[in-house]
């Protein structure tokens, strides 16, 4: 399968009958970031109703084709979502595409973005949190969003914790994960500390998420220590390869260490999400270690092991065959649209290559 | 020959509020007055027989069964049945556009007659309303009870293949869970959707009941493990509930439905959607619309296996089985209700509101051989029960978190006095399945 047939078959299903699998094409496509996406993603955007739709914002994100500005102008003033007021999904909706907007320099949807952060809003504190204060801050790879950054100024641990005692963002444990990422990039010693609080949450995914913030927010040897001990003292796989990963990604000299500690679990753990999770941390280290604990993974028999391992393989000539077989006969479509991003991107580099 | 056959009866009556306008639908706050009643509340009572023990099964569209409503009821048919009050099982389907309260004061606002008088009026009506349940529910079993007839029983299991529950729960790679009902669910910038985060309700299980002699039974009680509610109408609805059971009754001449809902606090039926994106008339249109959808898979279900081959029995005692805790402190403990009435190898079940669905697939597999038939709902104080697991992935239901000792399970009111939290108890769910299969197992 040719690269541009592999993108095309992704670009098709953001026609299919699940909005799941319409979702997860979006998001492909923004990781493969081929402006020739636009058009289609564009059209997705303009007729989706589910608010899956985010991931095609964030694709446009991705692809930062100026070429989407006016849909994401378009869907500022009607999201084309139901307002489910008694929640925050069309709120998200509306955030995602004012954070988009923004990082194309228009910064209309901002005033949107400050009414949710003057209300104390879960949805640009949590779940927005760690986007904004990214885009805000800037990588290697984009500019600093000069829109997003007197927001980012205002997300604060003052601001987090601003809010009653009872509130879910302190007990509900999937909006404390989102607390903890945030925490994380705010960074600072009082947000270091609230994360070493939640390295004793109940919840091993506030505690697997508090370890990577907390090594992201300093890389110091005090917080090493913490983390090293969470590995020793945890009972639970998920924090252990978080906590693993934690330690890898910000100390070179432990990298081979723990990534074998993550590839053991990825081998083994009878849990498939653990599996999942350990074979996507081996993906996102660097050197490419363990690529045949990934490439094992492509059989395995829980169908969201093999879309990530589709998606940590390494561009390996070996693995074609193997890759075009899940694209072609994987009963599970996901797996297939996740095949068909690594023949995409692969098969471009090559093309471009030769 | 048997000497005192086994009879059944059943009969329905109308619960609507006669005042709706000064009143408002609980489950979902409103942002619009409520304009009246859509179709109608419903509740259906089904009334056994043999060797003189009598026992009830009371459904009603209702998000919940109050506490004291059960209490008083059962109280009432002991007295004007001489039915033992632990052998009625009661049930609501969970509705949320029924249970009545005042107006808050948005509410208030845009309503006519402002002041004491209009206030006057609204707690009258809901007054008026909590009174009409019990009476109805009362009056109800009576009829059924006046009708008692020779009977028997079957049970069945109809294989769901149209999409109808869904389990309302995404999970993400984050390993938490965020939820997807309504327009589904939204995915944080670099997470990824890993899939639904439990299993989805794919079998209505029912007991049919018919006179000895005829071919189709006069009555059924189905149990579906799903949330019905669609939406947040500024109406009173019997919604998928009550459309489920018109589809059912219109295939089958003669035919009363009942309809339970099982082990449903992490189960939607939100294949129904996305909803018009704006304008009341439209999505009152839609709601109806998408209700009748709903109602027509469900009995598309049901019907073919009620009309099908049935191995009919007529029992010939009726075991049960019932606990309540709390009773004696109702104002600070919550009351947790548990019961079981055994007709030959069918049980029908009686349990709490918003039990997630993996503690059903435990009970049917701790009582392999037994027909379950979940009836939930039940009276209990409601509040989540989730797995231990979904407690530490998070979602709406865990909004409240986990409580982790007794103490966090309760919470001190403005006034001082301990009153039960909404936070859910992870710990309770395997108790409730231990209690129930040693409950069942002792019939």
């Amino acid at each position: 399968m040719t690269a541009d047939a592999a993108f095309q078959f992704i670009v098709d299903q953001l026609q299919d009958g699940d909005p799941i699998i319409r979702a997860d094409a979006a998001r492909l496509l923004g990781e493969i970031k081929r402006s020739h996406a636009v058009a289609s993603l564009t059209e997705y955007l303009q007729n989706e109703q589910h608010y899956t739709k985010v991931a095609g914002v964030y694709a446009l994100w991705q692809i930062a084709d100026p070429a989407a500005i006016p849909i994401l102008q378009s869907l500022l003033k009607n999201p084309n979502v139901p307002d489910d007021w008694y929640w925050y999904a069309r709120r998200a909706v509306v955030t995602s595409v004012a954070i988009g907007l923004s990082t194309f320099g228009d910064d209309s949807g901002v005033p949107f973005l400050q009414d949710l952060l003057d209300k104390n809003s879960d949805v640009v504190l949590c779940w927005y949190g760690p986007t904004i204060l990214r885009m805000a801050r800037g990588s290697d790879q984009a500019e600093p969003v000069a829109g997003l950054q007197k927001l980012a100024k205002q997300i604060t641990v003052s601001a987090l914790y601003n809010t009653v005692a009872l509130s879910k963002r302190f007990s509900e444990p999937g909006l404390l994960t989102m607390t903890a990422e945030t925490l994380g990039l705010i960074g600072t010693k009082d947000a270091q500390a609230k994360l070493v609080d939640l390295l004793t949450h109940p919840s091993r995914y506030v505690r697997g998420r508090a370890a990577l913030s907390l090594l992201e927010a300093d890389a110091s040897d005090a917080n090493r220590q913490i983390i090293s001990n969470l590995l020793l003292s945890d009972q639970t796989d998920f924090v252990a390869i978080k906590a693993s990963l934690a330690l890898a990604m910000a100390f070179e000299d432990e990298r081979e260490k723990r990534s074998t500690g993550i590839a053991r679990i990825a081998a083994s753990a009878s849990d498939s999400f653990d599996r999942a999770v350990a074979i996507e941390s081996l993906g996102l280290l660097p050197g490419g270690n363990h690529a045949d604990v990934i490439a094992t993974a492509l059989d395995d028999a829980d169908a969201y092991v093999r879309q990530c391992a589709a998606e940590a393989c390494p561009d390996d000539p070996e693995l074609r065959k193997r890759i075009e077989s899940l694209q072609q006969a994987n009963p599970a479509p996901r797996v297939r649209l996740s095949a068909s991003k690594w023949l995409a991107v692969t098969g471009r580099q090559h093309e471009v290559s030769r | 020959m048997n000497s005192s056959p086994f009879l059944a009866g059943v009969a329905r009556g109308d619960i609507s509020p006669d005042n709706a306008q000064w009143l408002t639908p609980t489950g979902m706050v409103r942002l619009l007055p409520t304009r009246g009643v859509l179709d109608p509340l419903e509740v259906q009572a089904l009334a056994f027989e043999t060797h003189g023990q009598r026992s009830c099964v009371i459904t009603g569209d209702l998000r919940v069964i109050d506490p004291e409503c059960a209490r008083q009821v059962r109280r009432q048919l002991s007295e004007k049945a001489h039915c033992n009050p632990d052998r009625i099982l009661m049930g609501a389907t969970h509705n949320h556009c029924s249970n009545p309260e005042l107006p808050g004061p948005a509410l208030r606002a845009q309503m006519p007659e402002p002041g004491e008088s209009g206030d006057r009026r609204c707690a009258e009506a809901v007054a008026a309303w909590t009174q009409k349940v019990i009476d109805v529910m009362v009056a109800t079993a009576l009829e059924a009870f006046a009708k008692l007839r020779a009977s028997e029983i079957a049970s069945l299991e109809a294989l769901v293949t149209q999409p109808l529950g869904l389990n309302r729960r995404m999970r993400l790679s984050s390993g938490i869970c965020v939820n997807q009902w309504g327009s589904g669910p939204v995915v944080p910038p670099g997470q990824k959707y890993v899939g639904t985060a439990g299993a989805s309700p794919d079998r209505i299980g029912a007991v049919c009941i018919r006179e000895v002699g005829t071919e189709l039974p006069f009555a059924v009680l189905s149990s579906y493990d799903s949330h019905i509610h669609l939406y947040e109408l500024p109406w009173f609805s019997g919604e998928v509930a009550a459309a489920a059971r018109r589809a059912v009754e219109s295939r089958v001449p003669g035919l009363t439905a009942l309809y339970a809902s099982g082990v449903s606090g992490d189960v939607d039926m939100h294949t129904a959607h996305p909803m018009p994106v704006e304008g009341e008339a439209e999505a009152v249109a839609w709601f109806q619309d998408r209700a009748a959808m709903l109602g027509g898979r469900f009995a598309d279900a049901l019907v073919p296996a009620i009309k099908g081959p049935l191995h009919y029995q007529r029992p010939t005692t009726i075991p049960h089985a019932f606990q309540s805790v709390g009773d004696e402190q109702p104002q600070t403990r919550r009351i947790l209700v548990l019961g079981a009435l055994m007709l030959g190898d069918i049980a029908l079940v009686s349990l709490p509101g918003e039990i997630f669905i993996d503690y059903g697939r435990q009970l049917r597999q701790a009582l392999p051989g037994k027909q379950l038939i979940l009836i939930g709902y039940n009276g209990s104080d409601p509040y989540y029960i989730p797995t231990a697991l979904a407690a530490e992935q998070g979602s709406y239901e865990l909004a409240h978190g986990p409580a982790r000792t007794p103490e966090e399970e309760m919470l001190v009111s403005p006034t001082g006095a301990l009153v039960p939290s909404r936070k859910p108890r992870p710990g309770i769910g395997p108790k409730i399945v231990e209690e129930l299969v040693g409950l069942i197992r002792s019939l």
